[in-house]
């Protein structure tokens, strides 16, 4: 270790104490040197050393003549400071001011997010060069405008102060030139033997140019193998087409053509790529504001709870092995010739109708195989999909997006991490390059990667953060946030889209594209040339080029680079390769699946991750094995108690968190968490699932369950689940709404007229208003997936504030979606409801507030005057939806616990301080900012110009905002819906926001069956 | 019935005074008193060290939360406030219906008042998230040209505990100005003379001085009753106002004025108890008061009883949900059950035993009910704030809310600053009002007592 201290040699700063004492406080603390921290004997010394004097004025009893002689001093030299010079700043103004940058006006660019590899589409916005937020490209076919959690918390891990930066080599800071003279040395190598030791591990590339990169490589050192290693990964979807068809090929699955959907296993409204376009294009099929009472269908068999199942009509859970039974079973009754299960996994009737329901829409029907489910699954599932007519209408299939699928399974195999690992046990590699993976945490556990990593002679890493890989690599390079970064992606159909930089990378990180170069010349490269390189190479003739590439950067999305899809048939024999039907496990299973937030980990150091509530358990800050009640009861388990699961020899213990809905016979925990690497924010957080995994059984591997008798209180930020027969949430089936449009109103308790008040309402009069600003929630549209939930975070600068505060009730999100169970315990119906400030005409919180924070707008808002507050909360107290939420502590401050990173700050939205009450502004700032350019250019605001964060957000456009004076919006009319109800309308509170009671169209046939 | 004589048969003016003004100026600190004072001052010191750590950390230091946004401060307040306001009117209500027994315990009352309302003033401050903007809730002028909203009952409130707190000051006041210049008298040091000179205002115990002192006494009683009915209502209509299940009921205003009584008597039985014996004036405190104390505390006790009766028939009778909810599904077996056990068992129960007169008679077994009752009474507005909150209207949103070391910690911080200020005050001033029990002497020489 190199000796880093100032101290001329006095002591050697212990790094590894200074870690333990890092590692032994949460949250961000900010420290000013290596020494401060390691508050060592020898840094008192060194200080008594620099400064004798103060040491022995210090030391020496003080007499009243010294201490007026240095008050004196003290005096007189007080003034002296004021001669000391000043280091010299330059504050620049613009001499020539860049084209289009107004202060002030935010100017948005498209880019692209990377989620599991695949390109989401993104406007970013950036307010004088800062990127402060990311929204939907409305021009990209995978979010059409929408977008999700993970996609949108990226622009917090931008201003991570815990991502790496710098190169370092063996744990110390190096540069770029020693890096670079090393990889000449190394090239000397591979040159002479081709590249024989040489090993490149990324996870799945989507990128063409990234792609082309290490093709070059290959190229270049024949011997050399490309491995590829996705937590998540999705080798059961290419496995099953290739089966299938012969070759891998990639599902496109189109949701706006089909009237019946069955799932099976798949959670394509959140996981799957492209899950933001199955949102839009389902709920689009779904929502009976649109399309009166022609609604699609869908049924769900999963594995484990998910936000797909809660939408679905008919949803039966089985344990993950069972889900092959279930595809079998089906594919009888289509008469395909698959062997039977060994044992049915639903009810023959159930099946039956099933089936008919699914044959009587025809090329309208689709099956969606979930993408954890073995090749069979898929096979069986497309051959039926197949069989049904419909691939061409609701399915197409297309070349794999990705750059690394192997074409055969030999070829997939060879490929692998298993067989890396192997190599590398074998000592058959000598030189690794791991980009932007962490293997060492995200390798299944049997495989022990992280021993088999320390015998490679020399290991490079290229990522965001000095990670549990970084730990053990030769040399780190820190990889340039996608905002800082020149890229390019695919999204879920193909499409290619670049990645532009909006700022310049904060922390020295360098490109996937410079790093791959680096490797192949040992030269620095520009990363804006070597993309416009390869698109220059990729389109031909120069001529166009500069428009192509300007168009591209504009819209976000290469032109017509959507892959067209291929014309297959099943093959002829692809039954005699399909694995006879298994027996499915008797014993406990412990099933693996990405954690909803943090996915596979990788984002664990971002806190509006960490602290967004899982969609059905509400769990933040944490992962729990999920159990089902029958289970718990059995095992006498509840909530919070901590189990040991054991797999093989390997044991991790979690807290139990008993999910009504879980298969009985399977226990499910969440990837990503327990993280030892990731950053002040993730470390620690949770358990860490992957040390349970084995490569044979990447999803579910039988269990053994024993409790410890400890607790681990989980931090959920709704601890009451029934709805107490209560009506937040109205719902009917299609038969009902058909007979009754109007039932919401039917439910509920009595809703007073008007005149029953004796006062004039609402109070204050209206004041002639000019806008009439409302909400609408479509509950038949809304599938709980959090994405309003972090656009609002976004926005409004609402602060992390940690998994205690939490426990404590004291989550700061402006918007929550209640979750409800209805229904049996083992087989419930789970429910979604967005609740925000409902913006009450009669607002009881307004009334309440002693000094009049809290006051009613004009055209309706229940505004915040956040430094009038004093914080009584009064109005909280009286608030009925419980929708105001309070700065308890200092929680924004560079001091808090979690401070927000400064630049990323919305300049529009004031950040409040300790001790005031804050809530939903309907997004205030963007309403006066519509309304101000529309005063300028002297017109009215137009409908749907204005849209809050949460309503852009919302893949499934559940959220519909407008002003109710303009007859002709949206709002307008929906507010006139008979589906159109309030909640707590009885309290005679008159809310701004209303819901659309929700509309399900189960099967007829099999509602009875169901009882 | 044979009754104990209020008053012993020996005592003349002089003696009365002698012994009494002694207690403040002659006599050393027993060593009862000492003792207390020691815990006292340890306990304000905590209370102390709570607020500099609220002020410095937040307010999140308390067990507050949303659903339940108000926790153990607004429980202090209610329950302080209850104990000030029975102070003022038990005395005011015995003097207008000339009650002899008053003389001896109107002292407690008034001292308990004004102390009380120091602590239940603190609260509402020391809760807010920004305590130091605490003077918007004043209308004065302003450059944000903004007054307060009158609409809010947090503004009817600050009026009423302010009103209330000049009202209490200047009749416990009028009511030691008389004894101030006993005391006067009767120092023997210059500053004494001087401190009580000062105080006494030149009472120079003329037939005109105590012509206008009676009238005066007279407004302030009479003015009393209706200030502590409207004040102890409004405190009532902070919860009142709203729209929250279980705070949202008509028969507060009253309810809230029983139980002030009731924890008021309770209050002042405690002290009367505690400083008797501290002090050795069984003679003067008889049992006679203490059985008198008993039956105003059974009265006012049952009054409560009825109250929550009520309530809970109302919540079943209006066929609300929520309130039928509230009561039959939380208040009675929710997470706080056993809080809402303890004080039907404390208010109703236990309170059955003062049928007895033996056990109103009894100084040990009434000082234990005085205290459950206040534990009682503290748990009621426990239940008001908590319970009424934490499961409201949204289900998603029903929370718990636990208070933490730091509600402790003010909260007997607060009762050590109660005991603090009246330990001193009656080495201050008599415990016992002198010019009263003088009255009650004369009374008695002149026949009609």
């Amino acid at each position: 270790m190199h000796d880093m201290s100032s101290l001329n040699g006095h002591a050697r700063v212990d790094l590894a104490r200074i870690r333990e004492s890092l590692a032994s406080t949460s949250g961000a603390r900010y420290w000013r040197s290596l020494e401060e921290l390691a508050q060592t004997e020898e840094f008192g010394a060194f200080l008594a050393d620099e400064f004798p004097a103060i040491a022995r004025l210090w030391e020496r009893p003080v007499s009243r003549r010294t201490t007026l002689k240095l008050m004196a001093a003290s005096m007189a030299l007080a003034g002296l400071t004021a001669c000391g010079r000043q280091p010299t700043e330059h504050i620049v103004p613009y001499t020539y001011m860049p084209e289009h940058v107004v202060p002030g006006r935010p100017r948005f660019y498209a880019t692209s997010a990377l989620i599991g590899g695949y390109a989401h589409g993104v406007l970013a916005e950036s307010h004088e060069g800062r990127p402060t937020k990311l929204e939907g490209n409305p021009d990209h076919p995978a979010t059409l405008g929408a977008l999700d959690a993970r996609a949108q918390a990226s622009v917090l891990s931008l201003y991570d102060p815990d991502r790496s930066s710098g190169i370092r080599e063996r744990g110390d800071p190096s540069g770029i030139g020693s890096l670079l003279t090393e990889l000449g040395e190394r090239r000397r190598a591979w040159n002479a033997d081709g590249g024989a030791g040489l090993a490149i591990l990324t996870g799945t590339v989507t990128s063409p140019s990234e792609t082309a990169a290490i093709g070059h490589l290959l190229e270049r050192w024949p011997q050399a193998r490309w491995y590829t290693h996705e937590p998540v990964d999705r080798d059961g979807v290419h496995a099953g087409t290739r089966l299938l068809h012969g070759r891998p090929l990639e599902p496109v699955y189109h949701f706006d053509r089909a009237a019946v959907v069955l799932s099976l296993d798949a959670d394509f409204l959140q996981s799957q790529p492209g899950f933001l376009r199955h949102a839009r294009d389902f709920a689009a099929r779904r929502r009976p504001r649109d399309r009166e009472g022609d609604l699609a269908r869908l049924y769900a068999v999963e594995s484990t709870p998910s936000i797909t199942g809660a939408y679905a009509d008919h949803c039966r859970r089985l344990a993950h092995p069972r889900i092959e039974a279930c595809a079998r079973q089906l594919a009888r009754a289509f008469n395909l010739g698959v062997t039977a299960p060994l044992e049915n996994a639903a009810r023959p009737a159930w099946m039956t109708s099933l089936a008919a329901d699914l044959r009587q829409h025809g090329a309208q029907a689709v099956l969606v195989p979930g993408d954890q489910q073995p090749a069979a699954v898929h096979a069986i599932a497309h051959a039926i999909n197949h069989a049904l007519g419909c691939v061409g209408r609701t399915v197409e299939f297309i070349e794999p997006v990705s750059g690394n699928i192997a074409s055969s399974a030999e070829e997939a195999d060879a490929g692998s991490l298993a067989t890396l690992t192997r190599r590398m046990h074998g000592g058959e590699v000598d030189s690794l390059i791991v980009l932007e993976s962490n293997p060492v945490y995200t390798a299944p556990a049997d495989l022990a990667f992280a021993e088999a990593y320390r015998q490679v002679p020399w290991r490079l890493h290229w990522g965001l953060y000095q990670d549990e890989t970084a730990e053990l690599s030769h040399w780190h390079v820190p990889a340039a946030h996608a905002l800082e970064s020149w890229a390019d992606a695919r999204a879920h159909d193909g499409t290619a889209g670049l990645i532009q930089p909006l700022i310049e990378p904060l922390q020295g990180g360098r490109t996937a594209l410079q790093m791959l170069s680096a490797i192949e010349t040992s030269a620095e490269a520009n990363a804006r040339e070597l993309l416009r390189q390869h698109w220059r190479q990729r389109r031909g003739g120069l001529d166009d080029f500069e428009a192509f590439w300007r168009r591209a950067l504009h819209d976000g999305v290469v032109p017509d680079s959507a892959a067209t899809p291929v014309r297959t048939r099943p093959r002829a024999d692809w039954l005699a390769d399909l694995p006879a039907p298994a027996a499915a496990p008797s014993e406990l299973l412990l099933q693996f699946r990405p954690d909803p937030a943090l996915w596979d980990g990788a984002d664990a150091n971002n806190g509006w991750l960490q602290e967004l509530p899982q969609p059905l358990t509400k769990i933040t800050w944490d992962n729990a094995a999920l159990v089902s009640p029958a289970l718990a009861e059995a095992r006498g388990l509840d909530t919070g108690d901590e189990i040991e699961l054991a797999v093989d020899d390997r044991r991790v213990r979690f807290p139990v968190y008993v999910l009504p809905g879980q298969p009985r016979d399977a226990v499910t925990v969440h990837l990503g968490h327990g993280r030892e690497r990731a950053g002040r924010i993730g470390n620690g957080v949770g358990r860490n699932a992957y040390a349970l995994r084995s490569s044979e059984r990447p999803w579910s591997a039988p269990v053994s369950l024993t409790a410890t008798g400890d607790q681990h209180e989980l931090a959920t930020t709704q601890s009451h689940h029934s709805i107490e027969g209560r009506h937040m949430i109205r719902a009917a089936d299609l038969a009902t709404y058909r007979e009754q449009p109007d039932f919401a109103h039917h439910v509920g308790e009595h809703v007073p007229a008007p005149e029953e008040s004796l006062y004039p309402e609402p109070w204050p009069a209206e004041r002639e208003p000019r806008h009439a600003w409302s909400m609408v929630i479509d509950l038949s549209a809304c599938i709980g997936c959090n994405a309003c939930v972090t656009a609002c975070q976004a926005e409004n600068n609402i602060p992390v504030v940690g998994a205690d505060e939490v426990r404590r009730g004291r989550e700061m999100h402006w918007i929550r979606i209640d979750r409800y169970f209805e229904g049996a315990l083992d087989g419930p119906n789970m429910v979604f409801q967005p609740v925000t400030c409902m913006h009450c005409e009669n607002a009881p919180c307004e009334y309440v507030c002693p000094v009049e924070a809290t006051q009613h707008s004009a055209d309706g808002l229940n505004e915040m005057i956040y430094n009038r507050c004093i914080g009584t909360r009064y109005c909280s107290q009286n608030c009925p939806y419980k929708v105001r939420v309070f700065n308890w502590f200092d929680y924004t401050s560079e001091q808090a616990k979690f401070p927000a990173p400064r630049p990323l700050n919305n300049p529009d939205v004031t950040v409040r301080a300790q001790g005031v009450m804050e809530k939903c502004t309907y997004c205030v700032q963007r309403i006066r900012s519509v309304q101000q350019r529309a005063g300028v250019e002297d017109r009215a605001v137009a409908d749907g110009e204005l849209q809050t964060a949460c309503q852009q957000a919302c893949p499934t456009q559940a959220i519909v905002f407008g002003d109710r004076m303009n007859p002709a919006s949206q709002v307008s009319r929906l507010s006139e819906h008979p589906l159109n109800y309030a909640m707590l309308a009885e309290l005679n509170t008159r809310p701004r926001t209303t819901y659309l009671a929700a509309v399900r169209n189960p099967n007829p046939a099999l509602d009875e069956e169901e009882g | 019935m044979a009754d104990p004589p209020l008053i012993p048969a020996n005592l003349t003016h002089a003696g009365l005074t002698q012994r009494l003004a002694g207690l403040v100026i002659e006599d050393r600190s027993p060593r009862s008193w000492l003792m207390a004072l020691a815990i006292a001052t340890v306990l304000t010191l905590i209370f102390l060290a709570s607020v500099w750590v609220l002020f410095s950390a937040g307010v999140g230091i308390y067990g507050l939360n949303v659903p339940v946004a108000w926790g153990f401060p607004i429980v202090n307040t209610i329950w302080w406030i209850g104990i000030a306001h029975a102070g003022t009117l038990i005395s005011a209500v015995l003097l207008l219906t000339r009650q002899d027994w008053r003389a001896s315990i109107n002292r407690f009352a008034e001292a308990m008042a004004m102390f009380a309302i120091v602590c239940a003033g603190l609260y509402p401050i020391i809760h807010l998230g920004r305590p130091e903007f605490f003077y918007y809730l004043l209308p004065y002028p302003n450059t944000m040209d903004l007054w307060p909203q009158w609409r809010s009952p947090l503004v009817w409130d600050f009026f009423a505990i302010g009103t209330y707190v000049v009202f209490t000051a200047s009749f416990l006041y009028m009511s030691v100005l008389p004894d101030l210049a006993s005391l006067r008298d009767r120092a023997r040091s210059r500053a004494g003379q001087l401190f009580y000179g000062v105080l006494a205002l030149g009472w120079r115990n003329s037939a005109k001085h105590w012509a206008r002192y009676e009238r005066a006494t007279g407004v302030l009683a009479a003015a009393a009753a209706p200030v502590v009915v409207l004040v102890t209502g409004i405190i009532s209509l902070d919860l009142a106002i709203s729209v929250v299940p279980g705070f949202h009921f008509t028969i507060f205003p009253p309810y809230f004025v029983a139980g002030a009584l009731f924890s008021g008597f309770s209050t002042v039985a405690l002290l009367a108890i505690v400083f008797r014996a501290m002090f050795g004036l069984h003679d003067l405190v008889t049992t006679r008061h203490l059985d008198y104390l008993g039956r105003m505390m059974l009265l006012f006790g049952l009054i409560v009883a009825y109250a929550y009766t009520q309530e809970i028939f109302v919540a079943w009778y209006s066929g609300d949900p929520y309130y039928r909810y509230l009561y039959f599904d939380n208040r009675m077996t929710g997470p706080y059950a056993p809080f809402w056990w303890a004080m039907i068992f404390c208010n109703v129960v236990l309170l059955q035993l003062l049928w007895s007169r033996r056990v109103r008679t009894s100084a040990p077994a009434l000082l234990l009910l005085a205290i459950t009752s206040n534990i009682g009474m503290w748990l009621e507005r426990f239940q008001i704030v908590f319970t009424s909150t934490y499961a409201d209207f949204v289900p998603s949103a029903f929370d718990t809310n636990w208070p933490t070391a730091w509600d402790w910690a003010t909260y007997l911080g607060s009762i050590g600053l109660f005991a603090l200020l009246l330990l001193l005050f009656i080495r201050v001033a008599p415990m016992i009002s002198l010019h009263d029990m003088r009255a009650l002497i004369h009374k008695r020489s002149s026949g009609d007592g």
